[in-house]
């Protein structure tokens, strides 16, 4: 391996982007296996593959329409039901605004 | 052995069900302390299914799976079973719907006695990447089932039942029937609903069943596969009605199987002369072999692991901490985007997280022509060279199931790199979509089981298991039990 493939910065630039983060040491270690991988995988960097044209799906399938019904689907309580944290039968998420008039419920 | 079909003729009513359930349940208790192959067990769960069998067989139903108890892997959900996909992310996840497949279960009279331990997410090759310990060989306790469905397999090799549910993404359900000594089918993409399966890699995941024999993975498939109108990609391909009894199915007579080359230059020295042997016993029954190369069979793997990352990338953006996840008080957090990267980063595993991070990676900007772009023209390059081969006669491609048998616990946990190669048979098939089954086929020469798959054309299941039926009609490899199974009550 002569130049690295993936930098300690771009591992921590693509975390940000994975909402993920790690601590210092393992930042160091998943940079070293990112490139092993990407190592083992720069197989398809050598391949012949002009004109073949990239797979868009598994096997060949058509557009199916169904017919434009009402069906029962999952009650307020069943999506709320995992949820770590619920408010007023909504799934609650920490204050997204600063404080305004008031502290009311939404209606 | 006892077939499934055996098996639930006797079921006529709530109490011979109830007794096939115990002795498996029997069976649970004593060798789960050793193999750790289920993430649950819920007795008053499988009280309540029972209750609802006995009503249906006494109102005269005829259920083709009556009372058979069957393990289901922990990534499909069950109303208000825990279903946690191996993860800490969904510990205590109670889901608000069935998947379809056990629907399908369900109706045709099966009783959930176990969700199985899997890899978190059902990304890993060994099922130590279990959030929840390890599942140990039957085999060999010191040795990984396999992976990801390793709970699944190890639970029917030490027939805690006659039947399990996987999925298989890159085989996932194949390499642990292999390193198991069973039998495990992966269909052809669409064949199966996969709605109630949590997503790993969409254009990859199927589920299929793991039996002892291709009879029994014919009849159990025969439950699963059909179009369902809740997955968009499911086939409406009518089924032939001999899966649901393969015996009588007529023998094939003149097949030919092509063995790729690349499977020599990937198989293990101590998996070898096990090969050879199973060559012999598919010559002895009528079976021509002929090797021929098969283009871009050994860039499968690294385009698998530039796709199935991706693809998992993308779908596990869903665990956000605000859907799903422990429970927290909001007030704990500074902003959404704490909670949800705090929660990310707390609750996946390493392995997780590290795919979740190449296929972030691989999908960004400036990287997306040169890895997956390539990758799935791979993915074209590799349907059109195997429909190739079957345009020339071929019947299937016949290749071992993995380059070697299980290894030891802990081998390979800290190079990702060679834990992946234990994909390198099978992941073509979920590239291309095609169905694949692996059948037990012998020994290692440390006496560890080994497994043959065939891979075939799109929609060819009732071949790859005629042709398997007729090869365990004349060979015992799928008779032999692990030793663990014969253990005295303690």
């Amino acid at each position: 391996m002569s130049k690295s493939r993936i930098s300690l910065d771009e591992v921590r630039h693509v975390a940000r982007l994975a909402q993920l983060t790690f601590q210092e040491d393992e930042f160091q270690a998943l940079t070293l296996e990112m490139e092993a991988i990407l190592e083992a995988i720069s197989s398809l960097e050598r391949v012949p593959l002009a004109g073949v044209e990239a797979a868009l799906s598994t096997g060949s399938y058509a557009n199916r329409f169904r017919a434009d019904e009402v069906t029962p689907g999952l009650s307020r309580e069943d999506a709320l039901s995992n949820a770590p944290s619920t408010r007023f039968g909504c799934f609650e998420i920490p204050r997204i605004l600063t404080k305004i008039a008031g502290d009311n419920p939404p209606r | 052995m006892t077939t499934i079909s055996e098996l639930t003729r006797g079921v006529h009513d709530r109490s011979s069900a109830a007794a096939l359930v115990e002795e498996s349940l029997q069976r649970i208790d004593r060798l789960e302390p050793q193999l750790h192959c289920l993430l649950s067990s819920d007795r008053q769960f499988i009280t309540e299914q029972l209750d609802d069998l006995g009503e249906r067989l006494q109102s005269g139903e005829h259920l083709r799976l009556a009372g058979l108890p069957i393990i289901v892997k922990d990534n499909l959900c069950i109303r208000g079973s825990q279903t946690t996909c191996g993860s800490r992310m969904l510990e205590g996840f109670l889901p608000p719907y069935d998947a379809t497949v056990w629907q399908k279960l369900k109706a045709a009279g099966a009783i959930l006695v176990g969700k199985a331990n899997m890899d978190e997410f059902a990304m890993g090759s060994s099922t130590e990447n279990s959030a929840f310990g390890p599942t140990h060989n039957p085999w060999a306790l010191d040795r990984v089932p396999g992976g990801s469905s390793g709970g699944s397999a190890a639970a029917v090799a030490a027939g805690y039942a006659l039947a399990a549910l996987g999925t298989d993404t890159g085989g996932s359900i194949r390499q642990p029937a292999a390193f198991c000594g069973i039998t495990g089918l992966k269909p052809t993409y669409g064949r199966v609903s996969r709605y109630g399966l949590i997503a790993f890699a969409s254009s990859l995941d199927q589920v299929g069943p793991l039996t002892r024999s291709a009879v029994d993975a014919a009849l159990v498939f025969s439950v699963l596969a059909g179009f369902d109108p809740k997955d968009a990609t499911s086939s409406d391909k009518p089924l032939s009605p001999h899966f649901i009894n393969l015996e009588s199915a007529p023998s094939l007579r003149g097949v030919k199987l092509a063995i790729p080359g690349a499977v020599y230059r990937l198989l293990h020295e101590r998996a070898r002369a096990s090969f050879e042997v199973a060559l012999d016993e598919l010559r002895r029954i009528g079976v021509g072999l002929e090797k021929v190369e098969v283009p871009f069979l050994e860039e499968a793997l690294s385009a698998y692991y530039v796709i199935a990352p991706a693809e998992a990338s993308s779908n596990l953006a869903r665990y956000d901490g605000i859907r799903f996840g422990p429970p927290h008080t909001t007030s704990d957090f500074a902003n959404v985007a704490e909670l949800t990267m705090r929660t990310r980063s707390t609750f996946f595993g390493s392995e997780v997280k590290r795919r979740i991070m190449l296929g972030t990676y691989t999908l960004s900007a400036g990287y997306y022509e040169a890895f997956y772009h390539r990758a799935q023209q791979v993915r074209t390059a590799l349907r059109q060279a195997y429909e190739a081969i079957f345009s020339q006669g071929f019947l299937a491609v016949l290749t071992p199931t993995t380059p070697g048998p299980a290894f030891v616990i802990g081998e390979k946990t800290s190079d990702p790199v060679a834990m992946y190669l234990s994909d390198a048979l099978t992941v073509a098939a979920n590239l291309t979509g095609l169905p694949a089954l692996s059948i037990p086929s012998g020994f290692s020469s440390e006496g560890l089981p080994l497994g043959l798959q065939l891979q075939g054309p799109a929609f060819s299941e009732l071949d790859l298991l005629t042709l398997a039926r007729d090869y365990q009609r004349a060979t015992p490899h799928h008779l032999s039990e692990p030793p663990i199974s014969h253990c005295s009550p303690n």
